[in-house]
């Protein structure tokens, strides 16, 4: 019977058979609380923004398969990562054979331990709070910018087109802002001492 | 393009990352990263950058596209009426393989006069094997009045050269004298409790043998280019699918 709390307030324990026997609400809080650190995690393996949203897809389908197979993870963070990871290590091998010196075993495909769950949620977490930050500070226009690229994904021609601006000073002004943002929003995860 | 130094590279990597550049300036820039680590992990930030950005500005359509697909993962699935197109292509290539079958099978190769069995392989089968597998099989016109020639059974006929020359020996064994002919021999058939003995095309110079298998048989003139002095029979058997077993004749 689903509890009465408010499900942002239920634990991952609690929220998992619920998705499995198909309560929706249970599914859109499972995925709020871990679609951003499960694409942040794959970003970090994979390094191409233009697969996380397709991989992240993958995993969540295949956990969603699993549970309904009967799989009840004890710790469901980790055990997504792993799913993760798993989808990670899939799309390698599919790409080009993994060439590891056997001496030094990769550590960028290992399954996060449950205890490295908090971390890895720590660090996007992070990372989203520096990029929100760096936003926050940007005029309207350098927005508008970022939205029509990311957003709506047009190159800097289109932009400039649709702008009647030279596709150099569109270029330029992004240029600037990435370097500004990528400032605000600190090194990358596993440099990060 | 020449070399970049690292302040080059600098300039370009946020760009880079979000797939601006060209693919000279791309492998100008890949070709600094493979030796500076600095350059590496800064290009490295980029693409983070960029995919946070994408995940910030998409996020809730990507959400939602998220949502939409487990929901209808979830949903219990209907049989699809219409069949999926491999199988559909698979049941079409089933059913044409069958009705040639059954044809070959109801109006078998016309005798010949002479010691072997010519063939008239209709239009389509005259291109010969260069122009892939045809489905050659003696028409309703080159049928025999009636046949006393056992038919070989459990193996199809997909093509002969227009001079093979051949006869059946047993239900399961062709002489094959001159020509080619390319057999498809199905797996092992049942008959009566019993299973059939392999497929068997025999030539001058020994024996093909065949349980499953797809294969084609050439009885080449006599020569010697290959065989030296005297001249032998050579006999070509190309496998294209499955195996064979070759014995040499005694």
């Amino acid at each position: 019977m689903p509890s009465e709390r408010p499900l942002q307030h239920c634990t991952d324990a609690e929220l998992v058979p619920r998705w499995a026997d198909g309560e929706r609400e249970a599914a859109h809080e499972l995925t709020v609380r871990y679609y951003r650190p499960v694409c942040g995690f794959l970003l970090k393996r994979v390094q191409r923004p233009d697969l996380v949203e397709d991989l992240a897809q993958e995993t969540f389908l295949e956990a969603l398969r699993a549970l309904h197979n009967g799989t009840r993870p004890a710790h469901f963070g980790a055990w997504l990562f792993g799913v993760a990871a798993n989808r990670c290590g899939k799309w390698f091998r599919r790409r080009r054979p993994l060439l590891f010196d056997p001496a030094e075993p990769p550590t960028m495909l290992a399954v996060p331990s449950a205890a490295s769950v908090q971390e890895e949620l720590e660090e996007q977490e992070h990372l989203r709070a520096g990029l929100a930050k760096g936003l926050a500070y940007l005029p309207e226009e350098t927005r508008t910018l970022l939205d029509m690229k990311h957003r709506q994904g047009k190159t800097c021609a289109e932009i400039a087109g649709e702008l009647g601006r030279p596709v150099g000073t569109v270029k330029s002004q992004l240029a600037r802002t990435y370097k500004a943002l990528r400032t605000s929003m600190g090194p990358c995860g596993e440099e990060r001492s | 393009m020449s070399p970049l130094t690292c302040h080059e590279v600098e300039e370009r990597i946020d760009l880079c990352a979000v797939g601006e550049c060209d693919a000279a300036e791309q492998a100008a820039v890949q070709a600094h990263l493979a030796h500076c680590p600095a350059c590496a992990l800064a290009y490295r930030e980029a693409l983070q950058l960029a995919g946070a950005l994408d995940l910030h500005f998409q996020g809730p359509e990507r959400l939602q596209r998220l949502e939409d697909k487990l929901e209808a993962e979830r949903r219990p699935r209907r049989r699809p009426l219409i069949l999926p197109y491999p199988r559909r292509v698979a049941a079409l290539a089933a059913l044409v393989l069958l009705t040639f079958g059954l044809q070959f099978l109801a109006w078998p190769p016309r005798e010949s006069s002479g010691p072997g069995m010519a063939l008239d392989i209709p239009r389509a089968g005259r291109e010969g094997p260069d122009n892939k597998v045809v489905a050659a099989f003696p028409g309703r016109e080159n049928a025999p009045e009636k046949s006393t020639a056992p038919r070989p059974s459990g193996a199809i006929l997909l093509w002969a050269s227009r001079d093979a020359r051949w006869r059946p020996v047993t239900e399961r064994r062709i002489e094959l004298t001159s020509g080619e002919m390319w057999w498809e021999v199905a797996s092992p058939m049942v008959v009566a409790g019993h299973p059939l003995p392999p497929f068997e095309v025999s030539t001058p110079a020994g024996t093909v043998t065949a349980r499953e298998a797809r294969f084609a048989v050439a009885v080449q003139a006599p020569a010697t280019v290959e065989t030296g002095w005297p001249p032998q029979q050579v006999v070509q058997v190309n496998v294209f699918k499955g195996t064979v077993q070759l014995t040499n004749a005694p």
